[in-house]
C-alpha cells in the first residue's frame, strides 16, 4: 500500500472512524492500542475559503460548539490539494487571537491619543458620517459641457477602497452599497 | 548550533559534594578493611560524612529537575548504557550503603564490626561509581569539549578521591583527632589522589588538544590554572611536605583542595554552558 | 513494527515561504516568540521549545562571487539511533511504531540530559512546564491517519511525507535530476540507514556541504563513549584504590608517616 496524497490530508467528519481511514491511508492495525487521541476527532469540518488574497485557497474549519479549534488545507480544493501559504495556515489567527481588539479605537478630529470606544458606538458613527457627508456634499445635478442640467447622482467626498480579504459575496454588497450612495470612486487594493 | 542542558550551579554543587561523598565513602571503607585499629577514626569520619553528603546530592538533583515531583520516574527503567538512569540508581544505593556504614560505625562489638567491613568492601564500588560517573556522564552526551574528554571519568574520581580524603582530614583535625595515626594515613593518601589526579589532568589536557580551549584559554582559564591546578593542587601538596609538622598547614591544604575540585566541576560545567 | 515513516525535506525546492513553520506552530498550539534579528530573513535563530519547524536561511559564497542563497526546513531528525532517547533516564523519550521519537510529556522530569545529548541540538527546555519538548512528527496525526501538518502545508512538496523506502527511492532519484542539471553537490543527508546514527527518519536533500546548513557532516551517538570513559574511569578507580591502600595498609605497629 502507498500513501496517496489525499488520503493522509484529510480528516474529515465522515471519517472519523479510524478504521475507514486505515483502508485509504496508513494501515493502522498494529497502532490501534496505542492510538493517540487527535484534537480534530469528535470536532465538526466545515468548507471554507481562505480569507486573505485572491487564490481563494480552500480551507477546512474544524470546530467544537462555537469555537475553532483548528483550520487547514483542505485537499479537496484542486488548485491547491491541501497546501498553504504561511498567513493561510495561521487563519486561524483570526477567530482565536488574545492579541486581537475587540473595542473599536477612536481618535477625535485635532486629538493627539486614541480612545477605545464600544463597537456599536463606532456603526453608529460610521453610519450617521456617511449619511452626514452624503446630505452635505451630494451632487444630483450637474452642468454639462453644452452648459444643459443634467442628473448625475454622485457623492465624490467618499471614496470606497476594497481589500483582497473580501470574498465574492462580500465585494456584491460593497459594490451595491456604494452605487446606490453614488459613490464614484469605487476602488480595490489590487489594482491600486 | 548545539543546546547546552543548563546544568549550572545547583549541579556544580552535586558533582562536588557527591564527588566528596564517594571519596570520604571508598577511602573510609580501605581503611576499615585494609588499616590497623587505629585508623577506625578515619572509617567513622568517612561513613559519617558521606551520609549527609549523600543526601544534599539528592536534595541539589531533585531540585534542579524541571518537574522534581517527578523524580521517581527516573526509577521507572534502568538502561545500563545510560550514566544518568545508572546514576540516579546508584545514588540511591549508595545512600542506603552511606546509612547503614554510618550507623554501624558506632558499634562496639566484632560481630557489628565484621559486617560493616563486608558493607564497606561492597559499598566501596558505589562510591567509586559515585564519583565517577558524573564525568562519563559528561563525556557521553553531544557537547564539544565534554564528548572529546576520555578521561573526564577519570579526572572525577581523582577528584573525589583527593577531595574526599581531604574532607575526611579535615574532619580529623576540627575534631581533634588529629593526633592519631590515621591523619598521617589519610594525608598520605590524600598525596597519592593528588599527585594523580595532577598526572590524569595534564593526559586529560594533552588527549583533549584544541578541543581543551574552553578550559585553558579564554574566561575561564585564569580560574582554571590560578583556581584548580595552583590553588587546588600544587600548592597543597607543597604545603604538605611541611604539613606533617604543622598541622594547622596540612588542614589548610585540605582547604584548598576542596576549592580545587569545587573549581575543577565549576570549570568544566560552566566553561561551556555560559 | 509498522512500516518505517519519513519526511524527506528536498531544500532545492524550499522556497523559504515558512508555510511549515507556521503549520506546525498552528497544529501543536505552540505559540508565539518575540523574533530577533540575526542579520538573515531567517526566524527564528534555533529550535526552541516554540519552534520545532524551523526554516534556515543561508547565504553561501560562491566562486563566481555571488551568494547562493540555500533554503531548507530544519527538524527533528527522527534519528534511527537517537541519542536523545537513549540518554533519557525516565524512558519518556520513546520510539513510535513508526521509527519516529517523541517525548512523552507526562513522564518527563526534566533533567535535560536529552537537551545536551542531541548531536543536532533539537530538543529543547520548556521552561514553564519543567519538561523536554522537541518535534512530535506530529504524533496525534501519524496514528490518526494524518500526515504531519508541516509536510501537508508546504506549498511546494519541498517537504514529504511517506513511508521511508518509498522517500529514499525518490530521492535518489531526485539526487540524480539535480546533479544532471548542474548542481554538483547535490547530495543526500540522512538517507542512509547504514550511515549515520543509522539514518535520520526525517532526511534531506542538500545543494551543498552539510556544514552550509549548520549541520554536522558527521554526527556520531554520545552514547558510543560510554564503555570507553566507564573503563578509563575503573582504571583510573584501581590506581586510586591502589594507593589508598598502600597508604592505610596496616604495617603492625610501624609508623609510616612519610
Amino acid at each position: 500500500m502507498s500513501l496517496s496524497r489525499r488520503a493522509f490530508l484529510k480528516f474529515g467528519s465522515a471519517t472519523a472512524a479510524g478504521v475507514a481511514v486505515g483502508a485509504r491511508g496508513i494501515d493502522l492495525a498494529p497502532v490501534e492500542a496505542a492510538a493517540t487521541s487527535l484534537k480534530i476527532r469528535e470536532a465538526k469540518a466545515f468548507h471554507g475559503v481562505c480569507p486573505y488574497c485572491a487564490v481563494g485557497c480552500g480551507q477546512l474549519v474544524y470546530a467544537k460548539g462555537d469555537r475553532i479549534i483548528d483550520i487547514e488545507g483542505d485537499p479537496d480544493t484542486p488548485h491547491t490539494q491541501g497546501r498553504l501559504c504561511p498567513k493561510g495556515a495561521a487563519t486561524i489567527q483570526l477567530s482565536n487571537n488574545p492579541l486581537r481588539p475587540t473595542k473599536a479605537l477612536y481618535r477625535a478630529p485635532g486629538a493627539d491619543a486614541w480612545e477605545e470606544k464600544p463597537l456599536e458606538w463606532m456603526y453608529t458613527e460610521i453610519a450617521k458620517r456617511y449619511y452626514d457627508a452624503r446630505e452635505k456634499h451630494f451632487i444630483e445635478k450637474e452642468k454639462d459641457k453644452d452648459g444643459k442640467l443634467v442628473t448625475v447622482n454622485r457623492l465624490e467626498a467618499i471614496a470606497s477602497l476594497g481589500s483582497a480579504c473580501i470574498d465574492n459575496e462580500e465585494c456584491y454588497l460593497l459594490s451595491k452599497l456604494n452605487r446606490t450612495l453614488g459613490i464614484v470612486y469605487h476602488e480595490h487594493q489590487a489594482r491600486v | 548550533m548545539l543546546k547546552t542542558p543548563g546544568w549550572e550551579m545547583m549541579i556544580v554543587w552535586y558533582f562536588f559534594l557527591g564527588g566528596i561523598a564517594g571519596g570520604a565513602y571508598f577511602t573510609a571503607a580501605i581503611a576499615d578493611n585494609f588499616g590497623g585499629a587505629r585508623d577506625r577514626q578515619v572509617a567513622r569520619a568517612g561513613y559519617v560524612l558521606s551520609l549527609p553528603l549523600v543526601m544534599a546530592c539528592g536534595v541539589l538533583l531533585i531540585a534542579d529537575l524541571g518537574v522534581p515531583t517527578r523524580f521517581l520516574n527516573m526509577l521507572r527503567v534502568l538502561k545500563f548504557w545510560d550514566p544518568m538512569s545508572i546514576g540516579a540508581w546508584v545514588v540511591g544505593a549508595f545512600g542506603m550503603f552511606s546509612f547503614v556504614s554510618s550507623v554501624l560505625s558506632f558499634s562496639t562489638s566484632a560481630r557489628t564490626d565484621a559486617l560493616r567491613r563486608k558493607i564497606g568492601l561492597v559499598g566501596i564500588f558505589f562510591g567509586f561509581f559515585l564519583a565517577s560517573y558524573t564525568g562519563v556522564l559528561l563525556s557521553s552526551s553531544a557537547q564539544p569539549f565534554w564528548s572529546e574528554a576520555r578521561l573526564m571519568g577519570a579526572l572525577f574520581l581523582a577528584s573525589g578521591a583527593s577531595t574526599g580524603m581531604a574532607a575526611i582530614s579535615l574532619i580529623l583535625f576540627l575534631t581533634g583527632a588529629s593526633a592519631g595515626e590515621g591523619w598521617g594515613k589519610v594525608k598520605k593518601a590524600d598525596r597519592y589522589s593528588m599527585v594523580f589526579e595532577l598526572c590524569v589532568l595534564a593526559i586529560f589536557l594533552a588527549l583533549l588538544g584544541s578541543a581543551a580551549t574552553p578550559l585553558t584559554s579564554g574566561h575561564f582559564a585564569p580560574l582554571f590554572w590560578g583556581g584548580l591546578v595552583g590553588v587546588g593542587l600544587i600548592v597543597p601538596l607543597l604545603l604538605d611536605l611541611v604539613g606533617h609538622r604543622v598541622k594547622t598547614l596540612a588542614a589548610l591544604s585540605a582547604l584548598l583542595v576542596l576549592a580545587g575540585g569545587f573549581v575543577l566541576r565549576y570549570v568544566v560545567l560552566m566553561s561551556i554552558q555560559s | 513494527m509498522a512500516r518505517t515513516l519519513a519526511m524527506f525535506t528536498d531544500t532545492s525546492l524550499c522556497i523559504g515561504c515558512r508555510a511549515c513553520q507556521v503549520a506546525c506552530k498552528q497544529w501543536n498550539e505552540l505559540g508565539m516568540e518575540v523574533p530577533e534579528w540575526t542579520g538573515t530573513y531567517q526566524n527564528h535563530e534555533h529550535f526552541t521549545d516554540k519552534t520545532f519547524r524551523l526554516v534556515r536561511f543561508i547565504e553561501e559564497p560562491k566562486p563566481t562571487g555571488d551568494l547562493a542563497w540555500l533554503l531548507m526546513s530544519d527538524v527533528c531528525k527522527h534519528c534511527a539511533q537517537a541519542g536523545c532517547l537513549d540518554a533519557c533516564p525516565t524512558g519518556a523519550i520513546y520510539r513510535t511504531e513508526y521509527g519516529t521519537v517523541n517525548i512523552s510529556q507526562d513522564v518527563c522530569n526534566g533533567c535535560r540530559y536529552c537537551v545536551s545529548s542531541c548531536p543536532f541540538g533539537v530538543v529543547a527546555f520548556n521552561e514553564s512546564t519543567g519538561t523536554a519538548t522537541k518535534c512530535t512528527f506530529c504524533n496525534d496525526r501519524i496514528h490518526n491517519g494524518l500526515g504531519p501538518a508541516c509536510a501537508k502545508a508546504c506549498p511546494t512538496e519541498s517537504i514529504q511525507f511517506g513511508f521511508r523506502d518509498d522517500l529514499v527511492a525518490k530521492a535518489q532519484k531526485r539526487v540524480e535530476t539535480l546533479k544532471a542539471m548542474g548542481f554538483k553537490d547535490a547530495q543526500l543527508y540522512g538517507a542512509d540507514a547504514k550511515g549515520f546514527l543509522g539514518g535520520l527518519n526525517a532526511f534531506f536533500l542538500l545543494l551543498s556541504r552539510p556544514g552550509t546548513y549548520h549541520l554536522p557532516e558527521n554526527p556520531k551517538l554520545p552514547q558510543r563513549n560510554v564503555v570507553v570513559d566507564s573503563l578509563l574511569s575503573i582504571g583510573s578507580a584501581l590506581i586510586v584504590g591502589l594507593g589508598a591502600l598502600l597508604a592505610f595498609r596496616d604495617r603492625g605497629k610501624g609508623r609510616d608517616d612519610a
